[in-house]
């Protein structure tokens, strides 16, 4: 979708002091431009910086190497030359992805890790094997598509290690230890559990922290120096938290608007989140690749004084970790995924689920049926609504946004009525 | 007496229906209009033609909601879609309504719908001109046919053309190709309707369709669409007389029973 094109600026957040609005304009600043950031810090002398492409490539091994581990995504925006570079079959998100590698000078980042999510994915991950600036640094995690059955953990474990032992190629890239990746572990859980206090607080209060604000602020954290975004996100939270003590909502909740929660994969922007709160909804939950999967794993990465030291039994953990996690529609079975998003709906008291899926994304696809049967099973209508980078016609998706809101709005006025 | 309208500002046209407070309600006046460039004059204008129709002047009006993709161009007590627009007319024209079929302009939607026409789930089309007016639209310039008369002409036919395309622009392709082998016109507007239906039908299949089916919408004046809808369908599409209107006529309920 065009991001321009949908509600511009800065995204509401009803901060109250002047170091949370610091912390929220770092880390939505970041988020909506890396490859600024990135030159930025290199300016600044800070030391070489890693991309990936895809969440189910652990930062931890990157961090462990001394290394700073940024998430890279599409460019908003038209696609431009990715086009010529990539099959007909891959979805406009791999090609803005591609897009996106494909701008960078080299100056950037050290090189780009990627993991085998789909099809598109593995062209993007190829394309840019060969396209790449002379030098730099390219990894393949392949990484299974089935979590469950014999070996995975085996495997998975001695694919991390691979990984790890890859990354000394990079300059500036230290040996992995099991304390370094132990202690990078311990850094992504607390900003994971930054994220998780500031989701608790948009599904308390979306007036207070809209869902598109907060995934702006979760794609921050995947660019900001992991030490830096842990203690923006504290700040934040602290503040947030206390600004929803202080303004409680009126008990009766009259003129409150429909809550949805959002599921789908990675987006470019924030826009077709926002387009979903200008139709009147309020995001109080989500299953989006940044957001609420990202956040769902990690518990138990705090030290432990009985865990086995070493970096095998540290690599172990974190295979396990991202083997547990809750899976995207890329990796089999679907059952752990289906039952998160049914859980998270009841949990955060949604009145409807929005579909917002990457068109022609067959993995997201094929899922939708089961999912959207199991939700309507449940009491929870939806909406699908296919985005497509720099394609989405906003009149017709607003429509669809609007009309689903106002079936919402007279369900929940037919039951405070009833 | 309560006087209020509806304004359905749609891509092709702008329609108004002005009711009472009666039930049913009493349609007052109607008036429908091209739409140019300027949404916001055209709501304006054609409301001011449906009041005139009805004898009253604006300072009659207790509320107006409007409609349509132009909804929020015009000033208004509240903007609502023409999904729950068209669902809420729609059942007060036809009130054994299930489901309902709009074929607008430019774009098609289905609903279906539960008591008072309240829309239980919808579908839209996508950003394809494929099934909408404007298909027709474009087919009518390619065989030199004016569009009222599509309907009649395709009744004739004795068969339809193989219009295999869903997207207009070669579907367009396919109408020069038929055309320059003789196929006899009448034959290939049966073929259109037969393409345009198939995508409806899909489209509409997608929701829990349920009898009665009602069709709304300007394209719901063509008999041939509809005929050529009921046999994918397998089902009575029932067409209402002011079905052009729904969608006005379902925001002017509406904005009767705004508190």
């Amino acid at each position: 979708m065009n991001g321009a094109s949908v509600a511009a600026g800065p995204p509401p957040c009803r901060t109250a002091g002047e170091a949370a609005r610091a912390a929220l304009e770092r880390l939505v600043r970041a988020g909506a431009d890396p490859v600024s950031y990135l030159r930025g810090r290199r300016a600044a002398g800070a030391g070489p910086a890693v991309g990936y492409v895809c969440g189910y490539v652990p930062e931890e091994v990157i961090l462990a190497a001394g290394l700073h581990p940024v998430r890279l995504g599409g460019r908003p925006g038209p696609v431009g030359p990715a086009d010529s570079r990539l099959q007909s079959f891959a979805c406009s998100f791999a090609r803005a992805c591609l897009d996106g590698l494909l701008t960078l000078t080299g100056s950037e980042v050290a090189g780009v890790v990627f993991a085998y999510t789909c099809d598109s994915l593995r062209a993007v991950a190829e394309s840019w094997r060969i396209h790449a600036p002379r030098g730099t640094f390219f990894h393949f995690l392949n990484l299974p598509a089935r979590l469950k059955g014999r070996g995975v953990e085996d495997y998975t474990r001695a694919a991390l290690s691979r990984f790890a032992v890859s990354l000394q190629a990079v300059e500036g890239g230290r040996p992995v230890t099991g304390e370094s990746l132990e202690a990078a572990a311990r850094l992504t859980a607390a900003v994971r559990a930054g994220l998780g206090r500031l989701a608790a607080v948009r599904s308390a209060r979306p007036d207070i922290l809209p869902g598109s604000t907060f995934i702006a602020i979760a794609r921050g954290a995947t660019v900001l120096d992991r030490g830096e975004a842990a203690r923006d996100l504290d700040t934040l939270a602290a503040d947030l938290e206390a600004v929803v003590e202080a303004n409680p909502l009126p008990g009766d909740g009259a003129g409150s608007r429909p809550r949805v929660l959002v599921t789908g994969g990675f987006l470019e922007t924030e826009g077709p989140l926002r387009l979903i709160e200008e139709a009147g909804l309020d995001i109080a939950a989500d299953d989006l690749c940044l957001g609420g999967r990202a956040l769902a794993f990690g518990a138990g990465t705090e030290a432990r004084p009985d865990a086995e030291s070493g970096l095998g039994p540290a690599l172990a953990r974190l295979a396990a970790l991202y083997l547990g996690r809750v899976p995207c529609p890329t990796k089999h079975p679907p059952e752990r995924r289906f039952a998160f998003v049914c859980d998270e709906a009841a949990r955060h008291d949604v009145d409807g689920v929005v579909f917002l899926l990457q068109k022609f994304c067959d993995p997201h696809a094929f899922d939708y049926p089961e999912l959207r049967h199991r939700l309507g099973s449940a009491g929870h209508p939806s909406l699908l609504l296919e985005v497509e980078q720099g394609a989405l016609s906003r009149g017709q998706a607003l429509t669809r946004l609007e009309a689903f809101a106002e079936g919402l709005r007279e369900a929940m006025e037919g039951g405070r009525a009833g | 007496m309560g006087v209020y309208a509806g304004v359905d500002i749609g891509s092709a046209t702008a329609k108004a229906v002005v009711i009472d407070d009666a039930t049913p309600a009493v349609i007052l006046g109607t008036a429908l209009i091209p739409v140019g460039f300027d949404s916001e004059a055209a709501g304006k204008a054609v409301l001011e033609q449906a009041l005139c129709e009805a004898g009253l002047g604006t300072e009659a009006l207790e509320r107006v909601v409007t409609t349509g993709y132009g909804r929020h161009a015009m000033a208004a007590e509240a903007a609502v879609t023409e999904i729950t627009c068209h669902a809420r007319g729609a059942a007060e024209l036809v009130p054994e309504a299930g489901s309902v079929i709009d074929v607008g302009g430019q774009d098609s939607k289905a609903m279906s719908l539960g008591p008072g026409g309240r829309v239980l789930d919808f579908v839209m089309n996508d950003k394809c001109a494929a099934g909408t007016g404007r298909f027709l639209e474009v087919m009518a310039r390619a065989l030199e046919v004016r569009l009222d008369e599509f309907g009649p002409l395709s009744l004739k036919a004795e068969r339809a053309a193989d219009i295999s395309n869903t997207c207009t622009v070669f579907a367009e392709s396919e109408v020069i190709s038929q055309r320059a082998a003789r196929t006899p016109r009448e034959e290939i507007i049966a073929g259109i309707h037969k393409a345009m239906a198939r995508r409806i039908a899909g489209m509409a299949r997608r929701t829990d369709l349920r009898p009665v089916v009602v069709m709304s919408g300007g394209v719901a004046r063509n008999i041939g669409l509809v005929r050529a809808v009921e046999a994918e369908l397998g089902m009575k599409v029932v067409v209402p007389e002011l079905a052009q209107y729904a969608g006005a006529l379902g925001a002017a309920l509406l904005a009767r029973e705004r508190p």
